[in-house]
């Protein structure tokens, strides 16, 4: 599927890298981003980065809309190209988070044109267990200074020890990692849970959980900065 | 401000600011709440250019003018405010009167403690007050103000400064008691910290004094090893590098604290971008003072900003020299504040 991907910017860079060297079915054949931003975005990035979002409708069958939750300010935007998409008879694959009524009138949108609506968020995640131990291998990333890309170093990680066969799974930061069929961790183990052994327990309830799921070799689990 | 020199404003911040992700715009006045339609339109038309970057919104208000609709609507652009509050109406309405002559506490607090409580959880982030502090009033008083039961219930962070002189005729005098009290309250704010006494009341932001020097304390005992070959003495900026001011005519100025009627202050405008030549100037204004300046211990500590050295309008060395001293006192409390921190912190083992 030939795919446009919003808004880009250098956080998306590694995820755009690893799904057009990988054999995934997605190929982003345009970045898109804000005319403001063009700038700013780095020059190694392995497709075109354009501005106009109307005219790369045209090259495309599926639009890819990205986690932007740092930009307050651009969720409208991003409802109108979600529904300019869906407008223009293209599939739309979402890690951005939305507001339930624009997420139920997208899906309505969609399922009237007969479009795909992937919305790819975090799980909604609830259960505290008791402490497991896991079979798989897990091996830790974080970022302890800010010049080291670690979203980066997560997606080539993932991808060298994938290509020697091991069948390895991310767990990163943000919603981006969908992208890839990652896993993101879900902000409440960092957010919500206060005491430092309930964030312990969440965190290993949930890998539990991915392993159970997937069966992976080897899990690389990307910390948020905060908890390096 | 007209609309069109704040769009030239806004379009010449955009387009010197392109590498950068998260700009930023304040609102100064008088009180920028008196254009509040402007100020709508300024943030809309932002919110439209600056689309893909994490734009912030600050403002400082007197707060007279705060309604609910522009409550609701500062909370949400998410604007980062500072409430101009010196104390409590009996300091605060000596010099903040609305235009009927009448003190404009009431309104302002009221305002203040709305604007808190609709911004929820983020409150202590985007809202807090900035307090004045003259010398020509009892500072008992004004710290009075937080003993109302909001701030006990409220983490609000206040900043403080004593009022400026800088552009006065008649220059503010520091009574010895006025003296003696401040010198108290910092005083309390090192037994607080060290832990010697307990249930200390303190105005809220000597706690972020606290933190001030300690975060002097740990640049202080990084040191550094010698001068380099070329250098400047600290508290200049570099104009216009990292923020700058524009006035309602379009003028560029290196910030909002310097006098918009001095011509040495102007580099540049809107329209025809930065005077290079005056930013040079700007750099440079230490040469006016060089020998001295190289023979001064404090100086890569040097308080002295650009504004320092304006003489009516002209940069001269008399006025920058006029500043010594009270630059060089700064210095010499941080290094006293720095050993009080250095020597209470450290534990001493007898040996035999």
């Amino acid at each position: 599927m030939n795919c446009i991907i919003y808004p880009c910017s250098n956080d998306v860079i590694p995820f755009i890298d690893y799904i057009n060297s990988s054999e995934s079915e997605l190929q982003i054949v345009k970045a898109v981003c804000p005319i403001i931003c063009r700038s700013m975005i780095a020059d190694d990035i392995c497709c075109d980065v354009v501005t106009d979002f109307r005219a790369s409708l045209d090259e495309c069958d599926t639009v890819i809309i990205c986690d932007y939750k740092r930009i307050r300010s651009m969720y409208n935007d991003i409802i109108s190209k979600i529904n300019l998409s869906l407008e223009f008879g293209k599939n739309v694959i979402c890690c951005a988070e939305l507001k339930d009524d624009d997420l139920k009138k997208a899906k309505g949108i969609a399922d009237e044109k007969k479009l795909k609506f992937e919305y790819r968020q975090q799980w909604d995640y609830h259960e505290v267990k008791c402490y497991e131990k896991q079979e798989s291998v897990i091996i830790g990333i974080g970022s302890l200074f800010s010049a080291v890309n670690t979203d980066k170093l997560f997606c080539n990680i993932i991808k060298k020890l994938n290509e020697c066969g091991y069948k390895t799974v991310g767990i990163g930061t943000n919603s981006n990692n969908m992208l890839i069929d990652c896993y993101s961790l879900p902000d409440k183990i960092f957010t919500s849970v206060k005491r430092s052994d309930e964030k312990v327990l969440y965190l290993n309830d949930f890998i539990n959980d991915v392993e159970l799921r997937k069966c992976p070799d080897i899990i690389v689990l990307q910390f948020p900065r905060r908890n390096v | 401000m007209t609309w069109e020199v704040a769009k030239q404003a806004i379009d010449f911040f955009a387009e010197h600011s392109k590498s950068f992700q998260s700009p930023t715009i304040s609102f100064y006045g008088g009180e920028p709440l008196i254009v509040f339609d402007m100020l709508k339109k300024c943030v809309k038309y932002c919110e439209e250019l600056f689309l893909g970057k994490d734009i912030s919104f600050f403002m400082t208000t007197n707060a007279t003018l705060m309604t609910d609709e522009i409550i609701d609507f500062l909370a949400e652009h998410r604007f980062h405010l500072l409430f101009s509050i010196d104390g409590p109406a009996s300091i605060h309405d000596i010099n903040r009167k609305r235009s009927d002559g009448t003190g404009s506490f009431a309104s302002a607090f009221s305002a203040f403690k709305k604007t808190y409580e609709r911004y929820g959880k983020d409150a202590a982030e985007y809202v807090r007050i900035n307090m004045v502090i003259s010398p020509v009033n009892d500072i008992d008083e004004s710290f009075s103000l937080f003993d109302d039961k909001f701030f006990r219930n409220n983490n609000v962070v206040v900043s403080s400064s004593l009022a400026d002189d800088e552009y006065l005729a008649n220059k503010l005098t520091y009574s010895a008691e006025f003296e003696a009290k401040y010198n108290y309250y910092y005083f309390l704010s090192f037994l607080n910290e060290m832990k010697l006494v307990e249930g200390i009341k303190l105005p809220p932001f000597f706690k972020y004094k606290m933190m001030v020097f300690k975060r002097e304390y740990l640049q202080f005992k990084r040191g550094i090893n010698s001068l380099p070959d070329v250098t400047t003495p600290g508290g200049s900026c570099i104009s216009g590098h990292s923020k700058f001011f524009v006035n309602v005519k379009g003028d560029i100025f290196p910030c909002e604290r310097v006098s918009e009627i001095s011509e040495c202050m102007k580099i540049g405008n809107i329209y025809e971008g930065f005077d290079y030549d005056m930013v040079r100037k700007h750099l440079n204004v230490s040469q006016l003072t060089a020998d001295k300046c190289k023979n001064c211990y404090a100086m890569l500590h040097c308080s002295m900003c650009q504004g320092h050295s304006d003489d009516n309008g002209k940069f001269t060395a008399e006025r920058r020299l006029s500043y010594c001293k009270s630059s060089r006192n700064v210095f010499d409390s941080k290094i006293k504040n720095c050993i009080l921190l250095k020597e209470t912190k450290t534990k001493y083992t007898w040996r035999p």
